[in-house]
């Protein structure tokens, strides 16, 4: 696991105290309304951060006031790779996410397209935003999900370690990555990184391999390999018993020290 | 408001309450190395055990000491972006000649830290004040386009300030400070609930904080002043020296927080820091012969002013030119020479109490005395009765010549 | 509508020593209410009691000893009265300000004012006791110093009994004789010497009745306030208590304003010895309040085996820099004589740096001075220069008439710092102009706490100010001028309103009086309205624009060195909008309009026909 030095942003999704967090990803299956009326509004307090889109502060601003709510990390939509994604594009995104008082950017990288200019640009977007999150010190979470048609069962280790090595050699200064199987391969792609590290919920469409035992079981036994935290959000949304999945994780995650180390 | 604004102002005040307590560590820029801020960051690791909501700092600091900041249990940073001389009265190196101000940061700069808010003086009543409006109105128009909240800290300073106006200045730099778009304002007290009940008002809205200024030798003076600032429709503190320089910087927070989140009374605090037995002490060195205990007394027996009907005394010394009070020691000599049991010792407050009906004014009470702080007046003796608990000598005493037995000072 | 039990006891005393009569009057609620007490009440009753040209040392002149409505109370420093009367020394207005214990003592004994006119025959002292008022032979008393007067005074009477006394030099009707009390005085103008006029060597009384205000509670709580105020200001609660008023003399310095060798410049090279830390490591033992202060002030020093009370800043200064002295101790007994003797420091210091001038410049030698070499920073030329003046031995007798006189005679107009005939404290105008201004617009001649635009020019305090520059400096005084006239007529210390504002004040004085003067525009409209009437008072005796002036020095020679090296001050043009902003005509006269404004036509009955 790496501890590594917390600006007030990171502090704001990751527990300096244990470098552990449990976030949500409310972007995907699970929409943060979804999230509530699932949980309440009480548990949703001792989560440690939320991905959400631009509008969901807005328009569920009284759940993200105070000092104890949940930090807000912004997705990046992948739009950016398309239509050239250059520094203005980079800056208004930041700027307007510092704006919001968001605690950092996720961005989903892709690499192993056959047409490798589809792995550029998506390198090159990320490029610009890492460059620019630096220079206004908003940290930056890379979420590495190759999905391009060179990936197979047999390479995914790699890709996944190649391509989590580029974003943080590129300026990331945290990464997500989806479930590799071995917990020592694991081990060995968070050294090959020494960045805060989370698991992608393996529930998610875009990951490839998928864990025979249970999410805690996994989860403890990744956190031995080095594992930070966690990203729910399918397995979060799929639970018969959403809440008690939560404040497992959350006990897991920060050590069984009740929930979470406030 | 936008959404950031909210969200970061929500950091400073706790939504619960709406109410905030904010501890100033900002000091080294205006005034240099003073006691308490010298190793900034071991003063602020004890402040921040008493669980502020947020602190402010300078740039410099902020950066050097961002880790503090933090994690959710850690308080919100609030950082200055300006400076100036004014405060370098006669007191500190190189006093100032004549009122200077600067930016020394930007807002870009604060929101990279992570801040919740940025701080800037505004000064009226001296000749620059448009020159400082403008900087005050460029760092608005920053706080504008990020969404960062602007505290302003409106003070009557400089040449147009006199004992006369000084309430009326305070309300026109607090209305200026709204104009210009402050967020919050850290303003000064004017020094009782109902004019500052009027500074609230001007502020039309735009929360107010009151600054704590010079340290003041008791905590209960500070607490005193947040509840009175409280009642009068304030939303909390920035208090510096006040907790920096104190002692014992996480009990000052505490007992800060208890007043202003936790609906303490600054009596319930007093009560409790006292344990009876209650006897007074004297400390007759510290004795400047001012005779305030006289007054204190005569008037909470009596309503009037007149040092002869104290229950306490004041002796002086010609040759050594010195003064030695001399107090009620609870030794009930009088109590036992009352011959029809009218004197007696409250079981409560371990004071004398008198049954007036009983007592048919024989005198043997004041022969009795051996400190002879027992006299008659209009037939009846004058005895302690330790004010019911709360001694009025002891709080009057400006030189704690009088104390209470086992209550520190602070 | 009785003002009594509200502050004020309500009743003032006329002592007529000629006739031996007495006669108690109520005190007119109209007048408290629109100037309060204090200076404010003193002045009008001398304005309305003498006619212009009067003889100060004539049996017409009276003696007024006016306590304010806080005098005696729970409100801080509430240890305050002023002596009022017309100056011998100067000719025109004179208020002289005093502490200890004196001034409540006589509210108790049930007296706001003391009112004392005519001659007594011998020697006399005046009685006071819970209500009664004789007059008792005292010739005994004669020649004694002050401190023995007063000793001999509470042996026959009682410890209980407070005294007021003038020293040797009163009796010899000095015009720098001051009036005394417990060590503190009255000390400007030559009070003492109006006071031996009267054959009256003392005023001693003793009061049990008490003093209570309007509104009881509410007053107490003002007081809490305002005393939390006190302890939560460095200079009330840390600068003043430790070192006293000495604590600026450093920073006075360091200003370039600390007044040296007659005011040739505003650097003390030897400043440090004479800082009030070295006072307090050295000279010092103990720390002495007045009725009712918090601060303490004081402090003691051990003189001769017994205990003085002082020196404060400005006798540090008039006996220290001001002769080129660095000498504590010569310093400390030439203060003893001053208070022993009976005489104002002040004005003892100018007068020895004025003849250390004459006798650097050739124009006295030794032999004018019975031998005294009065050569500049000797130590013993000061001791012996000072004995002779308090004692009015040799020399003595003509120096201890002041510098105007002195000049007059000897010179060197330009090098007698006075104004109107008042010696000039301890504070450089080319180096404060604001100060400049306020000396030479001060109602009792040349005084520094009229306007103590210090505060902001020199010391810092809620704000610096430029001290070189004139700008505002005319509005800085006229609000200084009518603020402090309105704290001089409540009872209480004008050190204590360091740490407050009017707000505090006049929340005190509405609680305790019941009058609606809790605005803080009230109080100012007050302190105007004093302030405008000290200077009829002196218009009526003469005064004009060409009376509102300094001494050649501070306008023509520039300051050789310090912060304020070249400057002079540029009196005319401050003075000009000094008059504009008082309502005031460019001869200095306050306009028809400005004095009905101030509603002065109804409380005065001859206005001045200029």
């Amino acid at each position: 696991m790496v501890k590594a030095f917390f600006g007030i942003r990171e502090g704001r999704f990751i527990d300096p105290s244990d470098s552990r967090g449990v976030l949500v990803d409310c972007t995907g299956e699970l929409r943060l309304n979804l999230l509530v009326d699932k949980i309440g509004r009480e548990r949703f307090k001792d989560i440690d951060g939320v991905i959400v889109y631009e509008d969901s502060v807005t328009d569920f601003l009284d759940l993200f006031l105070g000092k104890r709510a949940p930090g807000c990390v912004l997705r990046v939509g992948s739009r950016g790779s398309e239509e050239g994604a250059g520094r203005e594009w980079a800056e208004k995104l930041v700027v307007n996410a510092l704006r919001r008082d968001f605690s950092a950017l996720i961005y989903r990288l892709t690499i192993g397209h056959e047409d490798e200019r589809l792995d550029s640009s998506s390198m090159s977007a990320m490029t610009m935003l890492s460059t620019v999150c630096n220079e206004y010190e908003l940290p930056l979470m890379a979420e590495v999900a190759p999905r391009g048609e060179r990936v197979t069962r047999e390479n995914y280790v790699d890709c996944v370690g190649l391509a989590a090595r580029m974003a943080v050699e590129a300026g990331a200064s945290v990464v997500a990555v989806p479930f590799l199987g071995d917990p020592e391969v694991f081990r060995k792609v968070v050294d090959a990184v020494k960045t805060p590290t989370f698991l992608i919920d393996p529930l998610c469409g875009y990951t490839l391999l998928k864990p025979r035992s249970s999410l805690q079981e996994t989860v403890r036994s990744l956190l031995e390999a080095g594992l930070n935290g966690v990203i729910l959000g399918p397995s979060l949304a799929r639970s018969r018993n959403p809440d008690k999945l939560l404040a497992d994780m959350l006990s897991i995650v920060h050590g069984g020290a009740g929930v979470g180390c406030r | 408001m936008g959404v950031g604004k909210r969200v970061r102002l929500s950091r400073i005040l706790d939504p619960s309450d709406g109410r905030g307590l904010v501890v100033a560590a900002d000091h080294g820029l205006m005034l240099g190395p003073i006691k308490g801020v010298i190793d900034l960051e071991s003063t602020l690791r004890k402040v921040i055990e008493g669980g502020p909501d947020a602190i402010l700092v300078s740039p410099g600091q902020a950066r050097r000491l961002r880790h503090l900041f933090a994690g959710k249990g850690a308080p919100a940073m609030l950082v200055r972006v300006d400076w100036t001389n004014a405060f370098r009265d006669k007191t500190y190196t190189l006093p100032a000649r004549g009122i200077e101000f600067c930016r020394v940061a930007n807002v870009k700069d604060a929101v990279k830290l992570g801040a919740s808010g940025v701080v800037t003086y505004l000064f009226v009543g001296f000749d620059g004040e448009d020159e400082h409006a403008s900087m005050v109105e460029e760092f608005a128009e920053e706080c504008r386009l990020w969404d960062m909240p602007l505290i302003v800290e409106p003070l009557p300073m400089g040449p147009k300030v006199t004992k006369a106006n000084y309430v009326d200045m305070v309300k026109k730099a607090v209305r200026k400070a709204v104009e210009l778009g402050a967020d919050l304002l850290k303003a000064p007290y004017t020094g009782d609930p109902y004019s500052f009940s009027e500074v609230v008002k001007d502020a039309s809205g735009v929360p107010v904080l009151v600054l704590g200024g010079y340290r003041a030798k008791s905590l209960r003076d500070s607490l005193e002043v947040i509840s009175e600032i409280l009642e009068a429709g304030a939303s909390g503190i920035v208090f510096g020296r006040n907790v920096v320089q104190h002692p014992n910087p996480s009990e000052a927070v505490r007992l800060m927080r208890a007043i202003i989140h936790e609906g303490k009374t600054v009596a319930d605090i007093v009560k409790s820091r006292l344990k009876p037995p209650l006897r007074l002490r004297v400390n007759p060195d510290s004795c400047t012969g001012c005779l305030i205990c006289l007054s204190a007394c005569s008037f909470a027996h009596e309503g009037v002013f007149q040092p002869a009907k104290a229950r306490l005394r004041i002796d002086y010394d010609e040759e050594k030119h010195s003064y030695r009070p001399y107090v009620c020691i609870l030794c009930g000599s009088c109590v036992k020479a009352c011959p029809t049991g009218a004197l007696t010792i409250d079981p409560e407050t371990g004071g004398l109490r008198l049954t007036a009906e009983l007592c048919d004014g024989c005198g043997a009470c004041v022969e009795a005395c051996p400190v002879k702080v027992v006299k008659l007046s209009d037939g009846k003796p004058l005895i302690c009765d330790l004010c019911g608990g709360l001694p009025e000598c002891v709080d009057w005493c400006p030189t704690g010549a009088i104390y209470l037995e086992g209550v520190g000072q602070g | 509508m009785s003002l009594a039990g509200r502050g004020y006891v309500g009743q003032v005393a006329w002592v007529d020593l000629s006739e031996g009569s007495v006669r108690a009057e109520p005190l007119n609620p109209l007048h408290a209410s629109m100037v309060l007490g204090g200076k404010g009440l003193g002045a009008l009753i001398l304005y309305n009691s003498t006619r212009p040209g009067l003889d100060p040392l004539s049996p017409e002149n009276p003696l007024i000893i006016s306590t304010g409505p806080l005098t005696g109370t729970l409100a801080p420093s509430s240890c305050r009265f002023t002596i009022v009367t017309k100056s011998p020394h100067t000719g025109l207005f004179l208020d002289s300000n005093c502490g200890g214990f004196f001034g409540v003592e006589l509210k108790k004994a049930g007296f706001d004012v003391l009112v004392v006119t005519g001659k007594a025959e011998a020697l006399s002292t005046l009685m006071v006791e819970d209500g009664k008022v004789w007059v008792e032979e005292t010739p005994d008393l004669k020649g004694m110093t002050t401190m023995d007067a007063e000793k001999a005074l509470k042996k026959r009477l009682g410890e209980e009994f407070r005294v007021l006394t003038i020293g040797p030099a009163g009796e010899e009707l000095t015009p720098i004789a001051g009036v005394f009390t417990d060590q503190r005085c009255a000390g400007r103008g030559g009070a003492g010497a109006v006071m031996g006029s009267k054959n009256l060597k003392a005023i001693a009384v003793r009061g049990s009745k008490s003093i209570s205000v309007y509104d009881p509670e509410g007053f107490k709580k003002a007081c809490w306030r305002a005393r939390r105020r006190i302890r939560m200001h460095e200079v009330t609660a840390r600068s003043l208590p430790t070192y006293g008023t000495v604590n600026i003399l450093e920073t006075v310095n360091e200003t370039g304003a600390l007044p040296t060798r007659n005011f040739k410049t505003g650097v003390f090279e030897e400043a440090w010895k004479l800082s009030g830390y070295e006072w307090r490591r050295s000279e010092w033992v103990k720390d002495k309040a007045c009725f009712g202060c918090p601060i303490a002030c004081s402090k003691l020093a051990p003189v001769d085996g017994k205990f003085l009370d002082g020196p404060d800043y400005e006798t540090v200064w008039a006996f220290g820099p001001q002769c080129g002295v660095s000498d504590r101790k010569a310093i400390l007994y030439a203060n003893w004589l001053c208070d022993a003797y009976g005489v104002d420091t002040i004005s003892t210091g100018v007068i020895v740096g004025y003849v250390m001038e004459l006798y650097e410049r050739g124009v006295l030698k030794a032999d004018d001075l019975d031998g005294v070499e009065a050569k500049w920073g000797s130590g013993e030329a000061l001791t012996r220069l000072v004995e002779k003046i308090c004692k009015g031995e040799g020399v003595g007798r003509e120096l201890r008439l002041g510098v105007r006189r002195l000049s007059a005679k000897y010179g060197l107009a330009e090098a007698a710092l006075h104004v109107k005939g008042l010696e000039m404290p301890g504070y450089e105008p080319r180096a404060a102009k604001g100060m400049g201004l306020g000396y030479a617009t001060s109602d009792r001649g040349a005084c520094h706490l009229r306007a103590y635009t210090a505060d902001k020019e020199l010391l810092g305090y809620g704000g610096a100010v430029d001290p070189i520059s004139t700008r505002g400096k005319a509005r800085l005084v006229v609000d200084y001028q009518n603020e402090k006239a309105l704290i001089d007529s409540t009872g209480i210390c004008f050190f204590a309103t360091f740490a407050f504002s009017f707000r505090e004040l006049g929340d005190m004085l509405s609680r305790a009086t019941g009058l609606p003067i809790e605005e803080t525009e009230a109080l100012r409209l007050i302190g105007e309205r004093v302030y405008n009437l000290t200077r009829l008072f002196d218009i009526r005796e003469g005064v004009t624009r060409k009376d509102d002036d300094l001494p050649g020095r501070l306008l023509n020679e520039p300051m050789p060195e310090g912060p304020a090296k070249g400057s002079k001050v540029e009196l005319e043009e401050m003075l000009d909008e000094y008059y504009s902003i008082r309502g005031w005509s460019s001869d200095g006269v306050p306009e028809r309009e400005t004095i009905e404004r101030l509603n002065l036509d109804k409380l005065v009955e001859d206005l001045p026909t200029r």
